[in-house]
This record gives C-alpha cells, sequence and structure tokens, in this order.
C-alpha cells in the first residue's frame, strides 16, 4: 500500500473537526464561539493531547450563515444553532465578520504551534448555507418547483464561502475542507446544479491546493458528481460500506473515513474503540489511497482517551497493513477472484515472510469476502460468486487455522426443535465465518434447553435461530426468553428463515432479522458494534 | 460412458450462476455428479374423493386453501417424488469439507430437478385427464397454506414404499429431495371448477 497521493500526503489518522476540545476549556461553548483566546486555549491543549495528521480550529456549521443574516443560538452547552432564518440576506467580506477572523487566527495559530502537521481551513458549501438561511424544506422544495429562484442565493453563499476559504487559506490552512450536508438530499440528477458547481467555485479558491469534501449520510447516488467537483478526497460519513464503494473513487482521490464518531469514538470504552478502528483500518488500510477519519465530527463530549484510542490504534494497524501490503493487496485478490490454489500459495508467500496470520486473513482475505458481500447486497452479484470466493478463503484458512489464533465463538446458531432445515443455517454459518466471526453450530432441531446450555457453557454474545416451518416459529418466542435468562441482558438474537419475517422477529423478542446468509454476516457485525447501523 | 445430458435451460438462471466462468465450470461438475447420486422415483394414485376425503380427515376437510382448489372434483390424484438420498448425504459431505459452493450448487439442483420431476408427473397426469376429456386442478401440498404437515402420515400410508419416503419427528418429508402433492381430477365442462 503507498500512502495517499501527494496532495493529501502525510494525513494518515485525523478525526473531523475539534468539537472535544470544548471539554477542556473552562469557558462555554458560546464564548469559545467568540474569543479567540477561549478557543486557542481549548484547541492547543486539545491537539497536544491528541495527535491527528489534519487539525481543525473548532468549527461550528451556522457560521457562514450568521454572516449572512441568519439568527442564531449560542449557549453554554451546546454547538451553535440556527435559530431563525434570514429576513435579509448579506453577502460580507470573511475579513469583516468577526467569527471568521477568530477561526482564521486559531488556524494561524495550529500551523505555528503544530508545524509537523498539517491544518484544515473549514468551510460550509453553499447549498447548505442557503438551507440555513431561508429554510432546508423550503430550499429543497425550491429546488423541485422554482428553482431558478435559488440562482441569487446560492450565488452570494458561494462568494462567502470565497472569502472565508481565501481568509483560512492566507492564515496558514494547508488543505481546504468543505462540509455540505443538506447536498445529500439532493437527487443525483441536480447535484451539479445546486451543489457540485458552487463547490468547484469554492474549491477553486485552494488553486490547486489539497481539498477534501465532506457530505453527510448516505451518498451512494451522488459519489461520481462528488468526485467532479475536483475534490482530493471524499470523507465518507459512518453508514456508508466503505468496500463496496471504493471500487467507485478514482485512484487519485483519496478515500477517507468513516468510524462511527458517536456510537463508537464517543460512547464506547477506549478498548473497544480501539478494536473498531482496528478492523476499520485493517479491512481499509490496503485501499491505496485511503485515509483514517471518523464518519462525521466528534461531539463535544467524547473523552479524551477515546480520541488518543482511535488516532494510536488506527496508526499501529495502518502501518501493519502498509507493512505487508505487498503480500495482502495480491491475496485479497486472489479470493476476490475465486482463485484458490492463488490464495493458498500467497498464504504460503506470506507466511514464509512472517506476516501475520490474524492479519492475512483479516487484511487479505476477509477483506474480500465483505466486499463481495456488499456488492451482493447492493445486487451486483450472485451467491454463487461469493462462496467461490469463500471457498479460496477456506483453502487459505487451512493454511492459517494453526497459526491463526482461534478467535471466540461469538455466536451460536441452530435450528429450532423439530425443523431439520440445515442449509440456510449451514451457508449462515459459512458468512459468518468468512467474515471473520467465530461460530458454534448447535445443528439442527435443537431444543430450548439445549440453546440455554450452549448459551450458559459457552457465553456467546448472539445466538442465531433458524426456522423454515411454522411449528418452529412457533416456538421461538419462549426459546428466545429462555435463552436470554441464560445469557443476560447484552446477549443479541438474531432469528431467520423462511418461516420468519421482520414482523415476526420483533413479536418473538429477536434483535434482528436475516433474510439471507450474506445480510445475516453483515447484521452479526452490526450487532457486535463492528458496523454503523 | 454413459454422456451427460444437458443442463435444463431454466437451471443456470435458478442456481444465478451469474457470469463467472469458474461458477458455471463447477455447476456442471456439480450436474455430472448429480446425474450419479440422484435416483428419481415416482408414484401416482387416483382416488375418489369420497375416499380421500375419509382418508385425510380431518385435515382435508379442515383445510379451506385445499378444499378451494379441490372444488367440485370427483377424484383426486395423490402424486409423489423423490430422488433419493444421497443427494443429502452429499451435500454435509461438501459442507464437512468446506466447499460451500459445491454444497449450495448441489442442494439447489436437487430443489430445481425434483420439482422438475414433480412437474412432469403432473403433465403425465393431466394428459391421462385430457384423453378422458377430463380436466386436473392445481397442485396442492401438506404444509401449503393451511393444510397441515399432519396429513403427510394418512399421504405416507398410501405411497409405495419402494420410493423410500418416510417422516421426521416434526412431520418433515425425507429424504428432502421429495414432494408429495395433491391434483383435482375427473373435472369436466359439466363440473363447476
Amino acid at each position: 500500500m503507498q500512502a495517499p497521493a501527494a496532495p493529501l500526503a502525510g494525513i494518515r489518522v485525523f478525526p473531523i473537526n475539534a468539537l472535544p476540545a470544548a471539554a477542556l476549556s473552562e469557558k462555554g461553548i458560546d464564548e469559545m464561539s467568540h474569543s479567540y483566546e477561549a478557543k486557542w486555549r481549548a484547541v492547543s491543549r486539545y491537539y497536544h493531547e491528541a495527535t491527528p495528521d489534519l487539525l481543525f480550529s473548532f468549527n461550528d456549521i451556522v457560521i457562514q450563515a450568521e454572516a449572512m443574516g441568519a439568527g442564531i443560538l449560542f449557549a453554554p452547552d451546546a454547538m451553535p444553532a440556527v435559530k431563525t432564518t434570514a429576513s435579509q440576506v448579506r453577502a460580507p467580506q470573511a475579513a469583516e465578520v468577526e467569527r471568521m477572523r477568530v477561526n482564521a487566527q486559531v488556524v494561524g495559530s495550529l500551523v505555528q504551534e503544530f508545524p509537523q502537521r498539517q491544518v484544515a481551513g473549514l468551510v460550509y458549501g453553499p447549498f447548505t448555507v442557503i438551507g440555513q438561511l431561508a429554510g432546508e424544506q423550503n430550499v429543497l422544495r425550491r429546488v423541485r418547483e422554482v428553482p431558478r429562484t435559488l440562482d441569487g442565493l446560492l450565488a452570494r453563499a458561494t462568494q462567502v464561502a470565497q472569502s472565508y476559504a481565501r481568509l483560512l487559506l492566507e492564515a496558514g490552512a494547508h488543505v481546504l475542507w468543505i462540509s455540505d450536508p443538506l447536498a445529500a438530499l439532493l437527487p443525483p440528477e441536480c447535484f451539479e446544479e445546486f451543489a457540485g458547481r458552487y463547490l468547484r467555485q469554492v474549491f477553486a479558491t485552494a488553486q490547486d491546493g489539497p481539498t477534501m469534501l465532506h457530505i453527510c449520510g448516505d451518498v451512494t447516488d451522488l459519489i461520481e458528481p462528488m468526485i467532479a467537483s475536483g475534490t482530493n478526497g471524499i470523507s465518507f460519513d459512518q453508514c456508508m460500506e466503505l468496500l463496496s464503494i471504493e471500487d467507485r473513487v478514482p485512484p487519485e482521490v483519496a478515500v477517507i473515513g468513516n468510524l462511527d464518531p458517536v456510537e463508537i469514538v464517543a460512547m464506547e470504552t477506549p478498548e473497544s474503540v480501539a478494536a473498531a478502528t482496528r478492523e476499520l483500518a485493517t479491512a481499509m488500510g490496503a485501499h491505496p489511497n485511503f485515509i483514517l477519519s471518523t464518519g462525521c465530527a466528534l461531539p463535544p463530549n467524547t473523552p479524551l482517551d477515546n480520541v488518543r484510542a482511535f488516532l494510536d490504534s488506527g496508526r499501529r494497524t495502518l502501518e501493519r497493513v502498509n507493512r505487508h501490503a505487498a503480500h495482502l493487496a495480491p491475496l485479497a485478490q486472489a479470493v476476490a477472484q475465486g482463485d484458490e490454489d492463488g490464495a493458498m500459495e500467497l498464504v504460503r508467500q506470506g507466511m514464509a515472510a512472517g506476516v501475520d496470520p490474524l492479519l492475512m486473513v483479516q487484511a487479505g482475505m476477509v477483506r474480500s469476502i465483505r466486499k463481495a458481500s456488499a456488492r451482493y447486497e447492493a445486487h451486483q452479484c450472485y451467491l454463487p460468486e461469493i462462496l467461490l470466493m469463500v471457498d479460496a478463503f477456506y483453502r487459505g484458512m487451512d493454511l492459517l487455522r494453526p497459526e491463526a489464533p482461534q478467535g471466540a465463538e461469538e455466536v451460536l446458531l441452530g435450528t429450532v426443535q423439530g425443523d431439520l432445515h440445515a442449509i440456510g443455517k449451514d451457508l449462515v454459518r459459512v458468512m459468518l465465518e468468512a467474515n471473520g466471526l467465530g461460530v458454534r453450530d448447535l445443528g439442527v432441531n435443537v431444543s430450548a434447553d439445549e440453546f440455554a446450555q450452549a448459551v450458559r457453557e459457552h457465553r456467546p454474545r448472539i445466538v442465531g435461530f433458524s426456522a423454515f416451518i411454522t411449528s418452529a416459529r412457533l416456538k421461538l418466542g419462549p426459546m428466545i426468553q429462555q435463552v436470554r435468562a441464560a445469557g443476560g441482558p447484552e446477549l443479541k438474537v438474531m432469528v431467520g428463515g423462511a418461516a420468519v419475517n421482520q414482523a415476526i422477529a420483533a413479536e418473538v423478542g429477536a434483535d434482528a432479522f436475516a433474510k439471507e446468509a450474506v445480510s445475516a454476516a453483515r447484521l452479526a457485525r452490526r450487532l457486535l458494534g463492528r458496523e454503523a447501523a | 460412458m454413459t454422456s451427460v445430458p444437458e443442463m435444463p435451460a431454466k437451471l443456470p438462471g435458478y442456481l444465478k450462476l451469474g457470469e463467472h466462468p469458474e461458477v458455471w465450470a463447477r455447476a456442471a461438475k456439480i450436474w455430472a455428479e448429480f446425474q450419479k447420486l440422484a435416483t428419481l422415483k415416482t408414484w401416482r394414485m387416483l382416488m375418489a374423493r369420497k375416499a380421500f376425503e375419509e382418508h385425510f380427515a380431518p385435515h382435508s376437510r379442515e383445510s379451506r386453501a385445499l378444499q378451494a382448489v379441490l372444488a367440485a372434483s370427483p377424484q383426486v390424484w395423490l402424486l409423489a417424488v423423490t430422488l433419493g438420498p444421497a443427494l443429502e448425504e452429499r451435500f454435509q459431505v461438501y459442507l464437512a469439507r468446506r466447499r460451500p459452493l459445491e454444497a449450495y450448487l448441489l442442494d439447489r439442483t436437487g430443489s430445481f430437478m425434483a420439482e422438475h420431476a414433480m412437474q412432469a408427473l403432473d403433465r403425465e397426469v393431466r394428459a391421462l385427464s385430457a384423453r378422458q376429456g377430463q380436466r386436473t386442478s392445481n397442485r396442492f401440498s401438506p404444509g401449503y397454506q393451511d393444510l397441515s404437515v399432519a396429513a403427510q402420515p394418512a399421504f405416507l400410508a398410501l405411497v409405495d414404499p419402494s420410493l423410500g419416503l418416510y417422516l421426521t419427528e416434526g412431520k418433515l418429508l425425507k429424504p428432502e429431495k421429495s414432494i408429495t402433492a395433491i391434483k383435482g381430477a375427473g373435472l369436466n365442462d359439466a363440473t363447476k371448477d
């Protein structure tokens, strides 16, 4: 794996924005938002404690809308928010706006204080800003009904964004970052008209300097228009499965993302944050132009220990994957092609070269299975193609198994008592194993007592019930109750099979319904906290 | 040397073979293996409706869906097909050897060909009825809609034992690639469907 292409070279790991700095300030967020001293003291302290490769100046999303006339609510314990839309829209120069000058000053101070690191100048996209000025629903309706009425607003919002971008770049910002969350709601055919061309104008202020674009939410249908904005890197929200979209991003554009900033980084323990980071960095580290980041801004209450866990684990994992990229990338490719002999040979070569067996499993083989699974769920390939890859995965695993430490059996599977259908359950087991999850399979015709005993003995984190016939389905509710009593409140339950559906899953008290084997593996990972919901 | 018959035209689509040449190559091998493992046996019996209702009581009467299918049929065909036990035995071997693609292809091929065999048997009895100027109804099986699998023992009591069909404790039909079906018969233009 190479480091990201030249424009973004040196940037490997960073969380978006600097909002956790608020916890390090004696002042409230309202004062931080207006005072250079308050902001600088907090942000510099934050970046001395946490060491990302890209620094931000504690940006709030309403700064441009405020400058253009929106009424803003400031509070000590919350980020600034739009209170009232603009009755009259202004287009001031950034240098005339006090809060923009404060941010530029902080950018300049960051550049001086941390000369080894790069600093982002963060501005918000014009489409997002006009949504704040005129009301988001109003703007979205006008996109459909009276599109030309937005031209003037967009032009002025672009002017202000360009002016602000120039101010930040002149203060020393290395990277121009644009966040444009409202653009996620544009239909793909409207993106260029209402966002893309304006983003290009703002990016032009960077004058061939490095740029990054972040649009929150599901941008599956907007990737190509986002690339057309000319950005050097696309930062993806945590809801995006990077493995499924990486092939759509050209090699010269960095794929950036996307650990869940709230559910994982802010709310989990440092150990869990490190594990989730490791998993993401292992899966994506082999990509030649990947930058590890969060899926959106870390919230202000994110514990510093968690930020450090993210950065440390991310750096270590990327370094490990990078060191062995020459073995891992071809191995992933062999599995992707279902080339059993090729996979086995590459595993032998990797073992001879001292590559960590677990790394070969996760970054070499599981990566391909997960990527194919994402394509399958997007209806881009069929199950036999994935099973072909799983065959190659298993051949590689046959060689690695003596060396790779056995993971915990996190998932317990079985077909419900009275039901002998096995193939659905068996395919689920196969896909779970191919996704790197340890599975204990109790077989078919499994009674509630057997499930409960197995839960007590093996302490799985998930129990999966398969029910293909009505009589089995009727047993599910009481079975699940008994299993939960044995496993405790943390135990997760999945159900699947022809006799079950989403509604029945809810009725019987399951946590998830898996329609088929490939999605079962993804749901299991989600229940284990390894994928965003 | 016995040549392997061509795959039925719809089987590749059913198996969702896609574009990968290796998947197609494996499917061809499994198809050849299927020829050796599957032992097709079929059975049919025509009964008077009254005798059918008595034999399958109370399940046949309790199934509104079955009664709707049979409607005014004065006679009933009972049909059974099986491909034998070797397929699922081999399926288990593939799974144990961690060859999920082969396991999947063999299982799905078995399901397709069992239904293929039942459709052929269905056509046969329709042709027989047609020769007498009569029609048959659609097929219906124990386990469909409100016809309980509890009707299966009554069914199997009539089936030729040489087919090797049996039921599990939960009334599941074994071998797995087996189908039983009920069709109304003796319908003509004078008989209201």
